[in-house]
């Protein structure tokens, strides 16, 4: 009878501490991960960053760069972002709940409420923003400079978000699957004519060789007016599009659009552009200007939607 | 009955006095706002702390992000704030009283275009990189772009002869004007980095560190000081160049050293803090209201008042729209016009602030 009472008795006390040391453990804060050898990258500024941690608190200073970290999974690392952020309800949400702290707006990023937040790294965009990477490196902080450069650069940028946070197969999975896309769009449009597209966004602005339009266009099986113009924008003239006569006008819709009152009637009412095929054949189209004219988790919508304008033949869904 | 000059000078004394308090009291509170909420006791603290000996006394256990924040984010902000005050001042009223014209800034000879310039090049064409891993390359080709610019404008105008002064500012427009037109055609080509030499050429004193405030203090006290050393010869000289010749003011050399003194301190201001107007040309008209011509007494004060509207529109730059900002030059501009005004409007003649 002692025998069997003691051994009930140790099994009871085994297995609840087995529970209570289950639900510790499960609690715990996290820890980050020592690596055994740390990662030294070289970001989109040139600098070189090492990481000897993967990162639990990560302050994202440009729209582009919260973005991504949703895109590979790590939304619950995110401690504070810019305030504004149309890209998906998801983040805007987390925004105004104040589940990420906003860190000011784009153009201007509060450098205290960033470091009052304690973050492990730092993910900022290049150009302007370098003055305020320079400002946080300056204050001994981890921070990596992306740039975002066209169709594979942004790729990169993903895979380098990736290698930073440890995320790397989250990555390299989205990374597939975005080339895997885009390649398959590229093959069927391959043996196609290719159209003569002409993108504006109101007052005779368009996008040249160094825009993401422009690589968009291509990989949709188009040819962009502009290819051949270094540069990223440019303004042209009635003369010059009467020249080139594109087979297809599309209107990146949105700000810039609507402030310059840029809709396809207003094409049409154009002096002289009613000679324009394009005109003649009403093949006027609105793209959302954030499909095309900037790299986001969703570029490959873009590029969709750029190849069932060029081809709907090969591309409709009936 | 003490002789007029005695009076005059304990009243100087006592004004100085006065602002030297008001600036280190307002420096004082200013660090305690910001985006982030931190106890006064904590920000005293801390401050405390830094006090060597003393601060060894002194308990409590601050967050080390409240310190990081207070001690290297807020307070050299603030300072910043104060020596680029001091310095946009002193050139304003160097510059008034060598071109004895009241609309004279310190930006009038081309050294806001070259700043602008050096900075359009850096930001547009991408210099991220640091130079000798302390220097940012934006405030140092500022830096040396304002600094290219004057010495061109100088050296121009002293091959065109004449009246040198009149030269010199016309010389100013001249290569201000070409300037600011390879500014727009940066802007233009570079479209990423629009935004970024907007902004920088707006002005503003989120990026003031201590790196910027250590390289570029000894710079601006430093030419302050000899700015000062030569306040009585500036009076001499405001009553026209030969009579000061007369009265054995070496003018051309004044000309010169004040010159120099104007362009390094205005180039160090400027890389810190990008283009703030207002400060230059209005501050020393204003203090000439309230203490008059004298330049013994207008540089140090109107140096004084300026590092104090500067922080206070810096403040203000910080918290009307937090956490995002309002670039500080806007401030300035908005709320030291009207004032200026009514204190135009409402001068007694006590005595001429201009003599021409």
């Amino acid at each position: 009878m002692n025998k069997k009472i003691i051994i009930v008795v140790i099994s009871i006390i085994a297995i609840i501490s087995v529970g209570i040391a289950g639900v510790l453990y499960l609690n715990q804060p996290p820890q980050s991960e020592e690596l055994e050898t740390p990662i030294t990258i070289q970001d989109g500024a040139g600098y070189t960053v090492t990481i000897s941690e993967y990162p639990e608190r990560i302050v994202s200073i440009a729209p582009s760069c919260t973005e991504i970290l949703f895109a590979i999974g790590l939304e619950d690392k995110i401690v504070g972002a810019p305030i504004y952020d149309h890209y998906s309800a998801e983040i805007q949400d987390a925004l105004d709940s104040g589940e990420i702290t906003s860190v000011g707006d784009f153009q201007t990023i509060s450098i205290e409420t960033v470091v009052s937040l304690d973050p492990d790294l730092i993910l900022s965009k290049g150009g302007f923003q370098l003055s305020t990477a320079n400002r946080f490196i300056e204050l001994e902080k981890t921070v990596v400079v992306l740039t975002h450069s066209g169709f594979t650069g942004y790729l990169d940028d993903i895979s380098l978000i990736g290698q930073v946070t440890g995320q790397d197969d989250e990555a390299a999975e989205f990374v597939a699957e975005i080339e895997g896309e885009a390649q398959m769009i590229e093959d069927k449009t391959k043996d196609l004519v290719k159209p003569k597209v002409y993108v504006e966004y109101g007052a005779m602005n368009s996008y040249g060789a160094e825009s993401v339009v422009n690589e968009l266009i291509t990989k949709a099986g188009g040819t962009n007016v502009f290819a051949d113009f270094d540069g990223q924008y440019l303004t042209t003239s009635t003369e010059e599009i009467l020249n080139e006569n594109p087979d297809i006008i599309i209107i990146s819709s949105g700000v810039m659009s609507s402030y310059y009152g840029c809709t396809p009637d207003e094409i049409k009412s154009r002096e002289s552009w009613d000679l324009l095929s394009a005109v003649i054949n009403d093949e006027i189209y609105e793209v959302d200007e954030n499909l095309i004219t900037v790299a986001g988790p969703d570029i490959v919508d873009g590029i969709k939607e750029l190849a069932q304008i060029f081809h709907p033949e090969a591309f409709n869904t009936s | 009955m003490p002789p007029p000059i005695f009076n005059r000078l304990s009243r100087w004394k006592l004004i100085l006095l006065l602002l030297v308090a008001t600036l280190i009291l307002l420096v004082l509170v200013v660090i305690t706002i910001g985006p982030v909420q931190i106890s006064l006791s904590n920000v005293y603290t801390i401050l405390v702390k830094e006090i060597p000996l003393i601060g060894d006394f002194v308990e409590g256990e601050i967050p080390a992000i409240e310190t990081e924040i207070v001690l290297n984010i807020r307070l050299p902000r603030v300072l910043g704030a104060a020596i680029v005050g001091v310095a946009l001042t002193a050139a304003g009223v160097v510059l008034q009283g060598l071109l004895r014209n009241p609309m004279a800034d310190p930006y009038v000879l081309g050294i806001s275009a070259g700043a602008s310039l050096g900075a359009s090049l850096a930001i547009g064409f991408g210099f991220g990189a640091t130079v000798l891993g302390f220097l940012y390359a934006v405030p140092l080709m500022a830096f040396i772009c304002a600094l290219g610019t004057i010495f061109l404008v100088y050296n121009v105008a002293k091959l065109s002869g004449g009246n040198s002064m009149l030269s010199l500012l016309l010389i100013g427009i001249a290569v201000s004007s070409f300037l600011s037109a390879i500014v727009s055609f940066i802007k233009l080509i570079s479209v990423d980095a629009l935004h970024g030499i907007i902004y920088w050429i707006m002005g503003s004193l989120q990026f003031a560190g201590w790196n910027h405030v250590y390289i570029a203090s000894p710079l601006i006290l430093g030419g302050i000081v000899v700015i000062f050393f030569f306040a009585r010869d500036l009076n001499v000289l405001s009553l026209g160049e030969t009579q000061a010749q007369h009265l054995g003011v070496d003018a051309e050399k004044l000309k010169t050293r004040l010159l120099i003194c104007v362009s390094l301190v205005t180039a160090a201001a400027v890389s810190i803090s990008g283009i703030i107007g207002f400060i230059g040309l209005i501050i020393p008209h204003l203090t000439r209201i309230l203490v008059g011509p004298d330049h013994r007494i207008l540089i140090p004060t109107s140096a004084l008042l300026g590092a104090i509207v500067l922080i206070v529109c810096d403040t203000l730059a910080r918290v009307l729209m937090s956490p995002a900002e309002i670039p500080v030059g806007i401030i300035t501009s908005l709320l030291g016009s009207p004032f200026f005004v009514y204190l135009l409007l409402n001068r007694k003649n006590r005595r001429s602030t201009w003599q021409n």
